[in-house]
């Protein structure tokens, strides 16, 4: 509901002023985002008492965690600035996100060529 | 972070575009534009803040 007004509120403003509607954007898209990881803390305590009951190690799976924050920081930015219509940042910042995310996994990969080496 | 900021900053918005198209109709371009940049400004102030507590909550959320 708050999103569909403050599209309605962007979409007045959008004749009068166009950087104030982008900054409006920024500061809803940045309040809904703060609200959705705020909640998600809950959820990523529960996937941690999994961890502990099941006895995975902490190391496989924190890069999978690091990555999905990447992917939520970079999705929502690359999506604003198309919003805001620069493409050319939104496609640098999904390639920039990608990157991050294979360097992010990279103790992973080298966990499992070790775990094959060792077979 | 509460909701109000948002409508807070779509006040300032709102005001901004009014005054903006007031004084294009009327001639003043520039001020005009001092208006918008005037306004940006004070709005930019209002929500870095909140994107900055953004940023370290999803730090902090995902172990960066």
């Amino acid at each position: 509901m708050l999103c569909i007004t403050v599209v309605l509120i962007i979409n007045v403003i959008n004749e009068g002023s166009r950087v104030m509607s982008a900054v409006i954007t920024v500061a809803a898209a940045s309040y809904v985002i703060y609200f959705t990881v705020s909640k998600a803390v809950f959820m990523l305590g529960r996937i941690e008492t999994i961890i502990s009951v099941s006895g995975i190690n902490h190391d496989l799976l924190d890069p999978v965690i690091k990555v999905a924050g990447i992917s939520i920081c970079g999705r929502m930015s690359a999506e604003l600035c198309r919003d805001l219509g620069s493409r050319w940042a939104a496609g640098n910042i999904e390639l920039l996100a990608v990157i991050l995310s294979v360097v992010s996994m990279s103790p992973l990969i080298e966990k499992v060529l070790d775990i094959i080496g060792s077979i | 972070m509460d909701v109000d900021l948002i409508f807070k900053v779509a006040a300032v918005g709102i005001l901004v575009a009014v005054l903006n198209q007031l004084l294009i109709r009327s001639g003043r371009e520039e001020q005009a534009l001092m208006t918008t940049l005037a306004g940006l400004i004070v709005v930019m102030m209002m929500i870095i803040e909140q994107v900055n507590r953004m940023f370290e909550l999803i730090k902090s959320t995902f172990g960066f």
